[in-house]
């Protein structure tokens, strides 16, 4: 489920970095008042689990393997906005030190992972669970149903995630710039395999992790329950996020049509009343240098790849420059 | 472990599991253990690389993270696969700058991730999903490739690939404890900024104990097991791991607080910004003029 960069465009992925900021502040606020000064090796240490966990491979039907995410386990043993910090902390060395999901991604990748499932998995949980103390069937039943909830529902935001992209970002022949799948593709690939697959396995671990974890470290179990109760506010303020994510979502599909930053001349002037000069002027001077890309005799798409290896030499050249005085600097300073 | 020994090789710190039957599957406790492997290699090749004399090494954090944002939302933004291209190509440079073994980079960012996205991209270059040029037939005149599709598969690899390839430099570049205080100078919240720290240390940690307990596993197990009972392993597992760390946390917390913490970071270094900072910035301007030519002369 970890999203990498080039399958979701810019305009989803930044709303999404967007919309996660006020759901890390609110998290971040909690956690000062209800965990005191503990709360950066607990949580840090919640965060190196989750990470530890997702290597686990796991067999499940068919012979292959597969891994949990545990995002439900840890809302439940230590609350959804403990789950929501920890989560975002691991998903962010995935992506930047082993480049498990996209960098830019990550927005995204947090909204599906570190919001929807412990915070679906966890209502799930204590609607069935009610206010339990201690691991009874009816706990274990609301832990199974609450991660299989959980890791379904950041599945199918996920597939709509990737859906919608071919209808809103495609290129002027209409095709698509980024995942090339529909709706209609992507909602029964993610659902039927996080709903026969991933998503019994997720529910089976959490179970038996909360079993083992209640009858070797009951401490550990009930002194969190506590913590974590809910109440009125804490739901009111998760409607609120979750009522401001929606209302988000759609800004980042007005920005359909041409990719960012290759508006044509004629674009620019319907978007801003006026071609700028510059670009204007740079219009004029580019086809004065290639004239419509292409040289007498020689094939357009030879012109383009000497064009770009022209542009690759150059990089070097000043790459190469760079480094030389870059280096010679540091070298003084290190004397 | 690598802090002891920076130029231990990567064979040596492998666990002896190279024993591969030609038939069946890898079994699952061979392939946790070569995962959680795989990411003190990670760590490792790290710390031998952000120690080297090289271009991105010697640069500001907070400079490189602000380059490398940019270069992943460009690349991202831009539609050409010519540009795209030369995106790569540029990071490829970086890295040959910052002395980076080719075989190391190339193997980490371009062997798994984009072509995973490619091959999975490549059923909707079919023409039952993305109508266009036939390219390859593959049943008589109904299935076929187009080029549109191909190209589309081939945007997506390339967009994953810069982005890896950006990520990577920035990770093997530059220390964990440099990411650290430019995010903190980049005023993020401090306390998520502290759990990463945090966490990215005590990772190898809680891997090196899982490891423990799935080695233990390994070495004793002997003939065929049942999925059931591997399921209830894995999970018993987990909860041990998860006890542990917990337990941990209160150790490092008395730990933290018997050397002064009081919910306050103390750095003794502060970031700052040199001449060859701005350098930086400016090839990076005039390359990023290069390939914003490339993106109006290409379309």
């Amino acid at each position: 489920m970890h999203i990498p960069d080039g399958y979701l465009s810019p305009a989803t992925t930044v709303p999404a970095f967007a919309a996660m900021i006020p759901v890390w502040g609110i998290a971040i606020n909690k956690l000062k008042k209800h965990m005191g000064r503990k709360r950066i090796p607990m949580l840090a240490l919640c965060s190196a689990f989750s990470f530890v966990i997702m290597m686990f491979n796991i067999p499940i039907i068919g012979g292959t393997t597969a891994h949990a995410v545990g995002a439900v386990f840890i809302a439940i043993v230590l609350g959804p906005w403990a789950a929501c910090i920890s989560i975002s902390a691991a998903l962010l060395i995935q992506a930047l030190v082993f480049g498990d999901g996209g960098i830019l991604a990550f927005g995204v990748n947090c909204f599906n992972m570190a919001v929807v499932m412990p915070f679906v998995g966890y209502a799930v949980y204590r609607l069935i669970a009610g206010k339990s103390r201690e691991l009874s069937k009816r706990t274990a039943l609301g832990a199974f149903i609450g991660s299989y909830i959980g890791i379904n529902s950041a599945a199918l935001f996920a597939a709509v995630e990737f859906g919608i992209q071919p209808i809103y970002f495609k290129t002027a022949e209409g095709l698509p710039l980024y995942c090339p799948y529909p709706l209609p593709v992507t909602i029964p690939a993610m659902l039927f395999s996080h709903g026969l697959f991933a998503g019994p396995l997720e529910a089976v671990v959490t179970v038996s992790a909360l079993a083992l974890v209640s009858k070797y470290a009951p401490d550990m179990f009930n002194d969190v329950y506590e913590k974590s109760s809910s109440n009125v506010k804490t739901r009111k303020v998760l409607i609120g996020i979750f009522s401001g994510l929606v209302l988000l979502t759609p800004l980042g599909l007005l920005a359909s049509g041409t990719a960012w930053g290759e508006w044509n001349p004629t674009e620019l002037k319907s978007m801003l009343g006026y071609i700028p000069q510059g670009i204007a002027k740079a219009a004029g001077k580019w086809s004065g240098i290639i004239p419509d890309y292409s040289l007498a005799g020689i094939p357009e798409n030879l012109v383009y790849i000497f064009s770009a290896v022209i542009g690759i030499v150059l990089i070097f050249v000043i790459m190469l420059v760079t480094s030389k005085i870059v280096l010679h600097f540091k070298k003084a300073d290190r004397d | 472990m690598n802090n002891v020994m920076p130029e231990l090789p990567v064979w040596l710190i492998s666990p002896e599991n190279n024993y591969n039957p030609k038939r069946g599957r890898v079994h699952f406790l061979r392939k946790t253990i070569s995962g959680i492997t795989s990411v003190f290699q990670t760590e490792f090749l790290a710390e031998k690389y952000s120690d080297s004399f090289g271009l991105l090494q010697s640069i500001d954090p907070r400079v490189k993270i602000i380059t490398v944002l940019f270069f992943i939302i460009f690349s991202s933004a831009i539609s050409n696969i010519v540009v795209k291209v030369m995106v790569a190509f540029t990071a490829i440079l970086y890295a040959c700058f910052s002395k980076i073994k080719m075989i190391d980079f190339l193997r980490r960012v371009w062997c798994y991730f984009p072509l995973l996205l490619f091959l999975l991209s490549l059923p909707a270059a079919l023409n039952v999903f993305t109508l266009g040029k036939p390219l390859l037939y593959l049943y008589k005149n109904e299935l076929y490739l187009t080029s549109g599709g191909l190209i589309a598969a081939a945007r997506a690899a390339l967009t994953c690939g810069v982005s890896l390839s950006l990520g990577y430099l920035l990770f093997t570049t530059t220390r964990m404890a440099q990411i650290e205080k430019a995010l903190r100078a980049m005023k993020l919240p401090e306390m998520f900024v502290s759990v990463l720290a945090v966490a990215y240390r005590y990772i190898f940690v809680l891997a090196k104990e899982a490891n423990k307990v799935i080695e233990a596993r390994f070495l004793r197990t002997v003939g065929k097991t049942n999925a059931k009972g591997e399921r209830s392993f894995a999970s018993h597992s987990i909860a041990s791991v998860f006890i542990k760390s917990q337990k941990l946390s209160n150790d490092v917390f008395d730990a933290m607080s018997c050397r002064g913490y009081t919910g306050k970071p103390v750095s003794l270094e502060k970031l700052k910004i040199h001449l060859v900072d701005y350098i930086f910035i400016v090839c990076n301007v005039i390359i990023v003029l290069i390939l914003l030519l490339g993106v109006y002369a290409f379309g």
